[in-house]
């Protein structure tokens, strides 16, 4: 300890004269920088400010040791070599503990002068000190990069033992820093949000850690009988060596973030369950801050496989909804997003096909089997419930005769969606004031919506609804032949339609001020809305409850299998209520009350459903008894 | 003190060039050799290497039985060192110095550094930037002789000083070597100062030690001669016939 502090102190006495001018000059440097950008921008105001330019200094200064870390090693070679260091009797070990604890002492030193000419500054130039709570407020936003910086200067001291006459250190730390940080960035950039969950606190005390160890043994062990090349063959061995823990950590990272264990998703949602009721697919990230991926789910034994690379999630287009091609047994993975690529994979085989799925040149040229499912299943309805498509740049109507309408029609912007007897598309033009275009599939007419008006409209049987932009307007009648545009008073703004219940009727949910919405149906032929009567219901009666319809894009919104569409009214805390409304009777029963937040996936029989609860759960609900069991994570599962 | 220094089979080179090829040497305690050797015979390397300083590719160096680079600070704490040129910071004033190398030290003898520094007119207070090659040079001595090492390393200690300064240095170094009973090996291609303070000569040649013993012996090997560079063979007999030996150094 004795020798360490020696040495520790002739290295305060070898680079005090330099550690002098460097403050002089950077600070005045710093100083006169800010004052002339202050002089011609002014951006000498607020706290958050002062603070920043008292940082600035502060960096500054520690910037400082550096220099002080390369100098530590450059210092000792006088003449010809370093010799003094290596022939005095075991002084290396002392030399180096000296050295770092130099290097220790000097760093907090620095900060602390910066700091103290930075309060002087803005002292000067602003009337006032920059308040501590608001320096500490930016430290706190860059702390793993303060703290990284600051443990890279061992690596600094390592170098400059590995070069020749301790030259150029500075300059080859960063390349080795910057080669380093590349290759792991280029490890991390496309693991989305990876970086964000590996802890910067690890990374550093890693990166200080194994930067003392390297800079010991280039220092003690490499410098014995040895000069910088014995240093740099020991450094690089020893930092190999530590780097491949290091190594094996972010690869067991890397390995859980692209293999994930299906079997626990931090969350997850349901995209559909196929036909026969055997496979669900569910979405969902493996860590919280990580994209999510698909997975196929066996409903009966509860076995979870991963279907895309984290990121890549099911996707579908205007007429072929995801939900849609997961119920025909198919998940339609969007594997790029830039080309639209796509595969698709048989969710009971799990084979898989690419191809481009590109909805500006609608239709795509789908498999045999998955085009069937586009015909039958597109979201895209007419009066009726008679589907319609898009195929070989035509829109396909079918008639209720069973024969095809055709009539030409490409869309050249990638985005469409049904509303209603219609579609709203983006405007080709992209004329300002007229982006939404809209096509109503009972009169076959393609028109530009009005500029004041959202894309959320709903047509029912040739008549459109449009939902103002203006807050204080009500819903719009919208006639597309004449334009005309007539308010219904009895949908105030914020009104929302839950989709049709039939041809004719359309289900809004209607905000009261302070109070639980109202359900009502509206037919716009006759421009009346009935309230929907709900269950006399505890939940109904007694909560703060807000209504949603079910899954998916459906024109008609959820249905059981008896017909019945589905309403789903939460509250705040867990827990909601499924209503099922009649089309025909407009009756409304209880289909299901929960204590999570539950959504129906599927009805593998009338009796029973299968749901995604709290995104956490997979669970399969008795309709009869309301009996609950889980079927995803498995109960054997931790 | 029986074994004070032992070198076997040593071998080094830089770079591919072999500078020291298979050198042998045993120091007999209590005695100075002088290292003798044209420039670039290796004297210098082969001191480095018993200093730890350089890493043998082959062959062993014992100092007082222990390896100086395993045991580097057993071993050097008992070795005085004197470099050709000043090997310390130039910022550094010899004051400094010495209170820098004390705590390195066990046995260093303050007094003694005073005294000695009494004794070479050494300005303590003026860096060595600014210290003629002299002045330096007998802070160098100071600073190997006051902590009164068992083995004492010069290396070309005399070279380049100017006559003065020069005889004040030796005069020092052969009391010194007088005063005490410590073993000396003395690198230098000066024969003058060889034949004034040498006991045992070990000349070195490309390499490795190509005659080795008393000074008279080595000078009467006739027959082996050829295998020491002729000049210098002949300066070293004419300097040593031309001062005489003291009789307290003499074999």
């Amino acid at each position: 300890m004795n020798l360490a502090l020696a040495w520790c102190g002739k290295e305060w006495r070898a680079q005090r004269g330099f550690l002098l001018g460097y403050a002089g000059l950077m600070f005045a440097t710093v100083a006169a920088v800010l004052t002339l950008v202050h002089w011609h921008h002014g951006f000498l105001q607020g706290e958050s400010c002062l603070a920043a330019v008292v940082l600035v200094f502060s960096a500054t200064g520690a910037v400082g040791c550096v220099f002080a870390a390369a100098n530590a090693v450059r210092g000792e070679r006088v003449g010809r070599d370093d010799q003094l260091w290596r022939r005095l009797p075991g002084a290396l070990l002392p030399a180096f503990a000296g050295k770092v604890l130099f290097i220790a002492l000097l760093l907090p030193a620095l900060l602390l002068a910066g700091f103290v000419v930075g309060q002087i500054y803005v002292a000067a130039m602003s009337r006032g000190f920059a308040s501590v709570p608001a320096i500490a407020d930016h430290v706190d936003f860059y702390p793993d990069l303060c703290a990284t910086g600051c443990s890279l200067l061992p690596w600094v001291f390592a170098v400059a033992c590995w070069m020749p006459g301790a030259r150029l250190a500075i300059g080859a730390t960063a390349l080795l820093v910057a080669g380093l940080a590349t290759a792991v960035a280029g490890l991390l950039a496309p693991a989305r949000g990876l970086a964000d969950t590996l802890s910067g606190t690890t990374l550093w005390s890693w990166t200080l850690g194994l930067g003392l160890a390297v800079a010991g043994v280039s220092c003690v062990f490499g410098r014995r009988g040895g000069s910088h090349a014995r240093s740099a063959k020991l450094g690089a061995a020893t930092a190999i060596v530590g780097l491949v823990p290091c190594a094996a950590w972010l690869g067991s990272w890397l390995l859980a973030y692209w293999r994930p264990d299906a079997q626990r998703l931090a969350y997850f949602n349901g995209a559909g369950v196929t036909a026969d009721g055997r496979y669900a697919v569910i979405q969902g990230p493996a860590q919280y801050r990580w994209p999510p991926f698909a997975v196929r789910l066996d409903l009966q034994t509860g076995a979870a496989t991963q279907l895309s690379a984290p990121g890549e999630r099911t996707t579908g287009s205007c007429d072929l909804s995801a939900e849609a091609a997961i119920r025909a047994g198919f998940a339609v993975i969007l594997s790029d997003v830039a080309t639209r690529a796509v595969r698709v994979v048989e969710l009971a085989s799990l084979t898989s096909s690419a191809m481009t799925l590109d909805e500006r040149h609608m239709p795509v040229d789908l498999p045999a089997a998955l085009a069937a499912v586009r015909r039958s299943m597109s979201p895209l309805r007419q009066p009726g419930n008679l589907p319609a498509w898009f195929e070989g740049g035509e829109l396909c109507l079918q008639m209720a005769d069973g024969t095809v309408a055709r009539e030409p029609l490409v869309l050249r912007q990638g985005f469409c969606r049904p509303v209603g007897h219609g579609f709203v598309h983006l405007n080709a033009d992209r004329q300002p004031g007229a982006a939404w275009h809209g096509y109503d599939l009972a009169t076959r007419r393609r028109f530009a919506l009005p500029g004041d008006v959202t894309s959320r409209c709903v047509a029912v049987a040739g008549t459109w609804l449009l939902w103002p932009q203006a807050s204080d307007r009500p819903w719009l009648h919208f006639d597309p032949s004449t334009r005309e545009k007539t308010p219904i008073p009895a949908l105030p703004n914020g009104s929302d339609s839950l989709g049709l219940l039939d041809d004719a009727t359309a289900v809004f949910v209607i905000p009261r001020r302070n109070q639980t919405p109202v359900l009502g149906l509206y037919q716009p032929q006759s421009d009346e809305l009935v309230d929907l009567k709900l269950p006399a219901h505890p939940f109904v009666q007694n909560e703060r409850w807000y209504a949603a319809r079910g899954r998916g894009d459906a024109v008609y919104g959820q249905r059981d299998p008896r017909g019945r569409m589905l309403l789903y009214l939460s509250r705040q805390k867990p827990g909601n209520l499924i209503v099922a409304v009649d089309p025909v009777t407009h009756a409304c029963k209880v289909l299901l009350e929960t204590a999570l937040m539950t959504q129906i996936l599927a009805f593998p029989n009338a009796d029973e459903a299968v749901c995604c609860e709290d995104n956490r759960f997979v669970v399969r609900y008795d309709l009869r008894s309301g009996a609950r069991t889980v079927i995803y994570p498995r109960p054997d599962q931790p | 003190m029986n074994d004070v220094l032992t070198v076997k089979g040593l071998e080094l080179g830089f770079r591919r060039q072999a500078v020291l090829r298979g050198l042998d040497l045993q120091l007999v305690p209590g005695k100075v050799t002088v290292l003798l050797g044209a420039n670039g015979a290796g004297k210098s390397t082969l001191l480095r290497v018993l200093l730890g300083v350089l890493r043998p590719a082959s062959g062993s160096v014992r100092l007082f039985g222990l390896d100086p680079l395993r045991a580097h600070r057993a071993v050097l704490q008992r070795v005085g060192y004197v470099p050709d040129t000043p090997d310390v910071y130039p910022w550094m004033k010899p004051a400094e110095l010495f209170a820098f190398l004390r705590p390195h030290y066990p046995t260093w003898n303050a007094e003694r550094c005073e005294q000695l520094c009494e004794r070479l007119a050494v300005p303590l207070q003026t860096k060595f930037a600014a210290l003629s090659r002299g002045q330096g040079m007998k802070v160098m001595l100071v600073a190997a002789l006051a902590s009164e090492p068992e083995l004492l390393l010069l290396d070309e200690p005399f070279a380049g000083l100017d006559p003065l300064v020069r005889e004040e240095v030796l005069q020092c170094v052969v009391t010194e070597l007088r005063d005490g009973e410590r073993t000396v090996l003395c690198a230098t291609h000066e024969l003058e100062i060889a034949a004034r303070i040498a006991d045992r000569i070990a000349v070195m040649h490309d390499g490795r030690i190509v005659r080795h013993g008393a000074l008279a012996e080595v000078l009467g090997a006739d027959g082996e001669a050829a295998q020491i560079p002729s000049g210098l063979h002949r300066l070293l007999a004419e300097a040593t016939a031309a001062a005489p030996i003291a009789p307290e150094v003499a074999v």
